[in-house]
């Protein structure tokens, strides 16, 4: 019967964010948020989990006041209950700060059997969230997950690595963070969807979390955030006889050191 | 604080980060200390300019992530090179949080600007690139091939060995080895990318031809990979696939589209083959042909072949 | 205004066009080429709650009301307006007998049509003048311990797969003004559906004849009461008129955005024609008449749900999908050009779709009559 926690991220929909064409400079203004990627995929599988030994899960998310509009979406997914901190300071926080709060949190929700993270957030992808709570909490961790299973204090995972698949088991508790093709994160049906507002949540204030000011200064800071934009020669062939095509661009290739 | 660490398991990314390493060494005048999994990779190493290097040995990568940290910690590390594979980034992670230090992930390029460490980094799934300012100490993970190696140094550094306390707590089970064929198309030097622009996989044999004359690895987009299954995961290119920057990337029978072209969009000289013009793979193209790939592909094989 | 959506209304939107983008638009395609009754995804739109959205909980229903179930079906559309009128149509059977049943009915029929067990549809017109003038004018005489059932209803959605239908007779024969609703079970002997009509579009939405021959009803399964059949119907038609609207709405939306995406890789002269007068007018009108339809709609949802008089609002809302429909299909099958009449594209299922979401449950009398003489 074990007791999970999922951290989640509310980034913004990276498919929504414009490049302005003058300064190449992000627009976000239309982005609308949602659960990132692959902390759905982390949801999923402590919903799994509990649907099959048991058990309960709870939510966990920091970030700014924006972080409330979260949290229905993330209680039709299976979770139980979902704590929220909503703070300013989630605006500029880098890893090292995510890590500290979410620990101190973690610290004073209580005890946890499994910590289930998503193996990075689909809009920064910094992959560090799931080690440095373990170093910081004292637990051990399975990074790269694709497979997970518990008996009792037993937790079994395969991590998927560049050239290998490895199994390792450790008793609980642990940090996890899992790879996207783990599973496939069912859509909720409407009885979820409207019964999640029937789920409770709880705000955790970061005044509450006995942090030093120091634990919430970032270390990492974006400086100039660019639109990638491909610049290419464009440069096309479209005679009507693919021959002639051909011959200019063996030419091209040949300007280009190429043949 | 003194030392720039470097680590990989993997000796050959271990060593290509001496390269960023050896010019950090330059504006911070700090020594360069690698840590190596065992006395031949720590030989290799020391060869290739690392002042000091620490053998930890140990059966799990990510078990030796506290015995790094000591190591980083005793010598006041102020940076920490690590190499950007899956278990690189859960150990440098790991020791970042312990030394409460920051952390940019998959940096392209390093300097140190008014006592901090600047990265430049990709957001986005790939579409925007951004600069990241990190206090000292900070941690790095750099990803294969961002670098080549330093030449041989004047000078063979020192190898001492540390002795390493393994984390009990995990139990490694079954470790299968999942390299296939062999064939690393992320070392390839040209490429020819397939797309579900064709028809059936014998199709694909065009493009081999087309290969062949150039010396160019195939390789393809996660549709022919994970749906077709006409080619292996290993290469798909793509957010979630491979990354290559070949000197000749050719995209026959692709769209463009940039889970994709994110994958490929370092090359030097990207061509394209497609037979539809509105297509946007022309807009991520040097060079582009618009027709029927059926036809392009073997009058252009024959024509390079000469 | 008559609304703003709610956390829940809009978080239900949401969740519906997920499940559409996951479970109907991939079949949409498929299903417009073999016109097969899409069974498995009238049972994923059951499990998903679709089918007992405008029931109350009591009897198993989401109770989410009609302004979601509106917006659901413009969802649904986007991908496969077929799909949605399925829905539409055991909706509106299911909020007639919602709306109008007694306890007793309600808590025999709505459980299953909730939980998708029960397909309902709703059996209105006639072929003849008027209704219940005419020849094959559906009768229906007294009889010991209820009534018996004779003649033909056209054009009734869903038929052979629902399992009740919401029947409107003549008590008498003659007077239309004198309708009487009757739920009939589709096992009823004397039923009988006709071959099913092969339609230009909305492929997957069975509509058919179906002819009562001595069907027996009991009294307990009169809908209302007795000769108070038309004030029932002129709801139904409403409804149905409202929901049909959001059809249209859904596929003109799809529509709008294939051909500006289109118009944007199309090169001509040197640059996209996007950037043409002619074609961004086009575009624009078509988008603002299609987002003014979706709040007219959602607007006369709302309405329903308030429990206030909605025909005139429904009135204009079905004058604006007529208006709307047709003309922006053609439109952005100009702006596609050849390539958009070509089968293959998504726009010929769309142009053969769209005509069939504003005249299935047309009144007899045109939208603009009873908008005229509301006003003045």
């Amino acid at each position: 019967m074990p007791k999970c926690l999922v951290c989640y991220k509310w980034t913004l929909d990276e498919q929504d964010i414009k490049i302005e064409p003058e300064d190449l400079s992000l627009d976000s203004s239309r982005a609308k948020g949602k659960i990132s990627d692959f902390d759905r995929n982390a949801i999923e599988e402590a919903a799994l989990l509990v649907e099959k030994n048991g058990g309960a899960v709870d939510a966990l998310s920091y970030g700014t006041a924006s972080v409330k509009q979260s949290l229905k979406d993330a209680l039709s997914r299976g979770p139980g209950k979902a704590f929220w901190i909503g703070d300013a300071s989630a605006e500029a926080a880098d890893a090292c700060v995510t890590a500290n709060v979410l620990a101190a949190a973690i610290r004073k929700l209580g005890q946890y059997d499994l910590i289930l993270c998503g193996e990075g957030s689909s809009d920064l992808y910094n992959q560090q969230t799931a080690p440095r709570l373990a170093a910081l909490l004292g637990f051990p961790c399975l990074s790269f997950v694709n497979k997970l299973s518990v008996d009792g204090e037993v937790v079994t995972a395969t991590r998927k690595l560049e050239d290998c698949v490895e199994t390792v088991t450790v008793k609980s508790p642990v940090v996890i963070s899992v790879l996207s093709e783990i599973n496939k994160p069912r859509i909720p049906s409407l009885k979820q969807v409207l019964g999640a507002s029937k789920k409770p949540n709880e705000e955790v204030k970061i005044a509450d979390l006995g942090l030093k000011p120091e634990d919430l200064h970032p270390k990492a800071m974006r400086k100039s955030v660019k639109g990638f934009v491909m610049q290419r020669k464009n440069v096309v062939y479209k005679e009507s006889s693919a021959a002639d095509n051909i011959a200019k661009l063996k030419v091209s290739l040949a300007s280009e050191g190429l043949c | 604080m003194a030392g720039i660490f470097v680590f990989s398991e993997d000796c050959a990314l271990a060593g290509q980060l001496l390269t960023p390493a050896l010019d950090l060494k330059k504006s911070l005048a700090q020594p360069v200390i690698a840590i190596a999994l065992n006395e031949a990779d720590a030989k290799v190493l020391a060869s290739l300019g690392a002042d000091k290097v620490v053998v930890l040995a140990g059966k799990w990568v990510e078990g030796l992530a506290d015995a790094i940290y000591s190591q980083a910690k005793t010598a006041e590390a102020s940076v920490l090179l690590v190499g950007g594979t899956l278990r690189g980034k859960h150990v440098a992670a790991y020791v970042a949080a312990k030394l409460n230090a920051g952390m940019t992930t998959d940096a392209k390029a390093l300097r140190i600007e008014v006592g901090k460490l600047l990265a430049s980094r990709v957001l986005y799934a790939g579409l925007a690139v951004c600069e990241e300012e990190v206090t000292l100490p900070a941690v790095a993970t750099i990803r294969a091939r961002t670098f080549l190696p330093p030449p041989a140094a004047a000078t063979v550094g020192v190898i001492e060995t540390a002795v390493v306390e393994s984390d009990t707590r995990v139990t490694i089970g079954e470790v299968t080895s999942t390299s296939s064929e062999g064939i690393d198309i992320t070392t390839a030097n040209k490429l020819v990318a397939v797309g579900r622009g064709f028809r059936e996989k014998e199709d694909l044999k065009l493009a081999e031809e087309l290969g062949a004359v150039l010396k160019a690895e195939v390789a393809c987009t996660r549709g022919v990979a994970e749906d077709y299954h006409w080619l292996p995961i290993e290469r798909y290119i793509g957010i979630s696939g491979q990354t290559v920057k070949p000197e000749l990337y050719v995209a026959v029978g692709v769209s463009g589209q940039v889970q994709h072209m994110v994958g490929c969009r370092e090359s030097k000289v990207i061509v394209a083959v497609n037979n539809d013009e509105r297509s946007p793979i022309f807009e991520a193209a040097d060079y582009g042909i618009v027709g029927d790939l059926y036809e392009v592909l073997p009058l252009l094989t024959a024509a390079l072949g000469n | 205004m008559s609304y703003a959506m709610t956390e829940e209304q809009e978080l239900i939107q949401s969740n519906i066009r997920e499940f559409v983008t996951e479970h109907v638009a991939p079949l949409a395609d498929s299903l417009d080429k073999n016109g097969e009754y899409p069974s498995e995804a009238v049972v994923k739109m059951a499990e998903q709650g679709l089918l007992g959205l405008v029931v109350p909980a009591e009897f198993g229903g989401l109770e989410a009301g009609y302004l979601s179930f509106v917006a659901s079906v413009e969802e649904l559309s986007r991908a496969s307006a077929a799909t949605a009128a399925i829905l539409v149509q055991h909706t509106v059977a299911t909020g007639c007998i919602g709306r109008w049943g007694n306890a007793e009915q309600k808590g025999r029929l709505l459980p299953g049509l909730a939980s998708g067990e029960t397909l309902g549809s709703v059996a209105v017109f006639e072929n003849g003048p008027k209704l219940g003038a005419g020849a094959e004018a559906l009768i229906a005489r007294q009889h010991e311990h209820g009534y018996l059932l004779k003649g033909a209803k056209i054009d009734v959605g869903n038929a052979g797969k629902a399992g009740i239908y919401v029947v409107f007779a003549t008590a008498e024969p003659g007077d239309g003004k004198k309708l009487t609703a009757f739920i009939v079970s589709a096992g009823q002997k004397g039923i009988r559906v006709g071959p099913i009509t092969k339609c230009t579009g909305l492929h997957g939405y069975q509509t058919a004849d179906i002819s009562f021959d001595d069907v027996f009803v009991s009294k307990e399964d009169m809908l209302g009461a007795l000769h108070g059949g038309s004030s029932i119907v002129g709801w139904t038609l409403a409804l149905a008129a409202v929901a049909e609207a959001a059809e249209t709405v859904g596929i003109v939306a799809t529509a709008v955005k294939h051909a500006a995406a289109y118009s944007k890789q199309r090169v001509q002269f040197g640059r996209s024609i996007s950037n043409f007068p002619a074609v961004q007018i086009m575009l624009a009108g078509v988008a603002a008449n299609c987002h003014a339809a979706r709040l007219v709609a959602l607007d006369a949802a709302a309405l329903i749900d308030q429990g206030k008089p909605f025909e005139v609002e429904s009135a204009m809302v079905k004058l604006l999908a007529l208006n709307l429909g047709q003309k922006s299909l053609c439109e952005a099958v100009q702006v596609e050009g050849g390539y958009g009449y070509s089968e293959e594209m998504a726009l010929a299922r769309l142009y053969r779709d769209v005509a069939g979401t504003t005249l299935r449950n047309s009144p007899a009398e045109f939208p603009e009559k009873l908008i005229a003489e509301s006003i003045a």
